[in-house]
């Protein structure tokens, strides 16, 4: 008796960088799964494991580049890759559809949505023009989208980041598929959208009987939207079952490090420090706009100012780690550059403790004197940006260490080889250059190039957003060593409360420019008073079973 | 030695051939003098429009004069001239086009404007203006070369620089605290380099053309100094009865332009840049 063949099915498939030699490097390792119609499966790994290669591979593509050495791949008993672009499609066509990782770029920038529900509407479906324009309509209820007419005459810049996502699932759903095909379907919203996003997948998966493929670095994501969960390392898929036995008893090492790298709300938070010590930073009364950049009008009228900070002020004291948590439009990253002097304010005052306990008031950037350029630091969110391709590591550490200690000149390569040490990095990094080494490496650098000037104060603006999980809980753990040893006090910017609780001592929350409420972590994380709080703590997601 | 080797290899064969030729040329134009003993500029109404012999490997022109030393020793001087424009060029439009970038707001928005009507008048058209002027000569040449053709590097060393302003690494200089003078030398130029001496190479090429056929219009290069240009000037009323005439100087001309952008175009695909920068659409102008 033969049982019906799986709807996707992957048998030891490897997959290569093509190269004149016969060793190219392997990109996936003899990946074998198979996934049966309407179930959900989410493969999880960190960055350069393979796992966007293998959901283009189950979408029958290959990237320029690579090519398929050993195994098979069928979808619904017909074998998809090498096929014809033509080919390709019919087979995908009412079978697969593709949600891309960023919306932004997902959809034409310049085309109305309903241009752009209309065409995939005629490519993958018979229906004459006027039936389209309400089978466009019926998908974008279907996705949630209230409003669907007025949706449809936009453009995609119009819509909000949620928004755009549910229109490329609507685009996803015209096709009728039985599968969904995701790419970290949910990376660069807020957590509040990620979860109402989710929420819609999950519901589409029940009423439609949809499947859903979903490639995150997110295990909470994963652990939301899945029955059966794949990890992948270095091109392997290193264990493989369902949700419940891989997140409760994983058998693996490395899912074993995986998980427990992950923040998560329910571990106990760290004792908070015995004393506070003295005030270094206070900022007060803080209020900052912009000219509103959508301005309609003539010349003459005057443009409504957006406030993207109101009245906002606080202190920060010596060793402490204060995060200011909030999601996009916020204010928080604008609070940090107005610190950092790199954004104007037009009212209040920003000052820091001076060397002798004065309080010293700072001002924007041209004001401020070479001291009070190193008592304040900051690192960026992302290494590949904030460090210069063409310096290497030494030259990088050399400029603030000339700046700020033009008498240390000649022992630079020490002091360069001490701050490595001091971000355990050993001194065969000081020749490399920036694009020669990991993601966590770098960010570690720009952490020792902040740390080079002593600063009183680190502002750190979501230094481990860009960061696989391992390496965010080692980079975590190196910032709360810098407030023990150098006694450093930090602003940590983050949008995740998750990982606001592993680091930080007290938590401001931050809507719409406003501060809505500050306390200590145990205080917001357990006994939130504000609603927003409420919200921000129910949209993040556990991997506890 | 080994490792110049193997960064010839990354050219590709394109790439080598063009550098090959590139190579070839500079031989000819550094030693050229060394090696061709007759009088470039020496008339024989004997040997009028000869064809090639053993006597003159590339026959003669209407005057008699030898084309082998002729067209040997006719390029140096358009590229002696097309050097000192590229770097006169380079130097006012890339300082302008950082500074531009840098700064933006009002300086940027006038200037690029004011660049913008000057581009829009064909250069052919300001040089002569300009030869009408003062006259001909190297003295008048390089300047009205560097400017002209260094409109365009501003656009270039511009549109380098706004690339890169916005990221993060300048941001962090700056909030240090570093001086604009060290940002720009330290962490922004480093990143620009190899995009403006790529383009700067092209630009070579251009102005080289650009010289050349200004001699062919009469108004570069002035005899008794040969030069290709005015070698095909010369000889185009007796292309049918002595195509040597033209086709030395037309091959030597057409050959260094072809070469110098083999070899820049595989240096910039090897340096990952993309020529189709916004300059491209003023190269016709």
């Amino acid at each position: 008796m033969s049982t019906p063949p799986p709807f996707l099915a992957v048998d030891a498939l490897t997959v290569r960088v093509t190269s004149n030699s016969k060793s190219g490097k392997v990109i996936l390792d003899g990946i074998t799964l198979a996934v049966d119609q309407g179930s959900a499966l989410g493969i999880a790994g960190e960055s350069g494991s393979g796992k966007s290669t293998l959901l283009l591979a189950m979408m029958g593509v290959l990237r320029e580049g690579l090519m398929q050495t050993s195994g098979d791949l069928h979808l619904q008993g017909e074998k998809i890759l090498g096929l014809g672009d033509d080919a390709l499609c019919t087979a995908r066509r009412g079978t697969l559809a593709f949600i891309a990782q960023n919306t932004s770029t997902a959809l034409t920038p310049n085309h109305k949505i309903s241009t752009q529900m209309d065409e995939a509407l005629r490519l993958n479906t018979p229906l004459p023009k006027p039936q389209r324009n309400d089978r466009a309509t019926d998908l974008l209820n279907q996705v949630m989208l209230p409003d669907a007419v007025a949706i449809l005459a936009k453009y995609p810049h119009e819509l909000s980041g949620g928004q755009a996502q549910r229109v490329a699932i609507a685009m996803a759903l015209a096709s009728n598929p039985k599968c969904l095909m995701m790419d970290e379907p949910t990376t660069g919203l807020d957590v509040t959208t990620q979860a109402t996003i989710l929420d819609l997948l999950i519901h589409l998966q029940k009423t439609m009987g949809l499947g859903l493929i979903c490639v995150s670095h997110d295990l909470g994501v994963l652990a939301k939207l899945c029955t059966q969960i794949g990890v992948m390392q270095a091109g392997k898929l290193v264990e493989l079952g369902p949700k419940a036995q891989l997140l409760g008893h994983p058998k693996h090492d490395y899912t074993k490090t995986l998980l427990a790298a992950v923040p998560r709300l329910s571990t106990p938070i760290p004792p908070p420090k015995a004393a506070r010590g003295p005030e270094v930073l206070r900022v007060s009364n803080l209020s900052l706009s912009y000219k509103s950049a959508q301005k309609r009008g003539w010349p003459w009228q005057k443009a409504k100012p957006h406030f993207a900070l109101k009245n906002a002020g606080f202190m920060l004291h010596q060793a402490e780690v204060l995060a200011i948590v909030g999601e996009s439009g916020s204010g928080k990253s604008t609070l940090l550059r107005a610190i950092a002097g790199m954004a104007d304010w037009q009212q209040g005052s920003i000052s820091y403790m001076g060397p002798k306990g004065q309080s010293i008031a700072l001002g924007p950037l041209k004001s401020r004197r070479l001291s009070d350029l190193a008592a304040v630091q900051m690192i960026f969110q992302n290494p590949q940006s904030s460090l210069n391709p063409k310096q290497s590591v030494l030259q990088i550490l050399a400029q603030p260490l000339r700046l700020y200690f033009p008498q240390t000149l000649s022992d630079l390569a020490a002091r360069a080889a001490a701050l490595c040490a001091s971000v355990r990095l050993d001194t065969s990094y000081l020749p490399r250059f920036p694009p020669q080494l990991s993601g966590g490496e770098r960010q570690r650098i720009a952490i020792a190039r902040a740390l080079c000037a002593k600063p009183k104060i680190l502002l750190c603006d979501e230094v481990t957003t860009a960061l696989d999980v391992s390496v965010q809980a080692t980079v975590l753990a190196l910032l709360r060593d810098v407030t023990v040893q150098e006694q450093s006090a930090i602003l940590f910017v983050s949008h995740d409360l998750a990982v606001v609780r592993m680091i930080a001592d007290r938590i401001i929350v931050m809507k719409n420019g406003e501060i809505v409420e500050m306390g200590s972590v145990a205080e917001i994380c357990e006994t939130p008073k504000h609603a927003y709080t409420k919200n921000l703590l129910a949209a993040v997601l556990d991997t506890n079973m | 030695m080994s490792a110049a080797l193997i960064s010839l290899r990354v050219l590709g064969p394109a790439g080598l051939i063009g550098l090959s030729i590139c190579l070839l040329h500079l031989g000819f134009a550094l030693l050229g003098p060394v090696f061709v003993l007759s009088d470039p500029a020496a008339q024989n109404a004997q040997v009028m429009l000869k064809a090639p012999s053993v006597a003159h490997w590339f026959g003669t022109d209407r005057l008699g004069r030898d084309m082998f030393a002729r067209t040997i020793l006719g390029g140096r001087e358009a590229m002696f001239i097309a050097t000192l424009s590229t770097f006169f060029a380079m130097l006012w439009g890339g300082i302008l086009g950082v500074f531009l970038g840098l700064v933006g707001r009002w300086p940027d928005a006038v200037l690029m404007r004011v660049i913008d009507a000057m581009m829009s008048i064909p250069w052919v058209l300001m040089v002569m203006l300009f030869i009408a002027i003062f006259g001909t000569g190297m003295a008048s040449l390089i300047p009205v070369l560097s400017f002209s053709y260094g409109l365009s590097v501003v656009y270039l060393a511009r549109a380098a620089t706004l690339s890169f302003v916005a990221e993060d690494f300048i941001w962090a200089a700056k909030a240090r605290g570093h001086s604009p003078l060290h940002i720009v030398t330290t962490e922004l130029l480093p990143n620009v380099q190899t995009s403006l001496a790529v383009q700067g190479a092209m630009q070579w090429s251009w102005i080289f053309l650009g010289v050349s056929s200004l001699s062919f219009l009469g108004m570069g290069v002035m005899p008794p100094t040969p030069d290709w240009g005015q070698m095909i000037a010369d000889g185009r009323g007796v292309m049918q009865l002595a195509p040597w005439v033209v086709f030395w100087p037309m091959l030597a001309l057409s050959s260094l332009v072809i070469g110098v952008n083999l070899f820049v175009d595989a240096l910039a695909r090897n340096f990952g840049i993309d020529r189709a920068l916004p300059l491209q659409k003023y190269i016709a102008t």
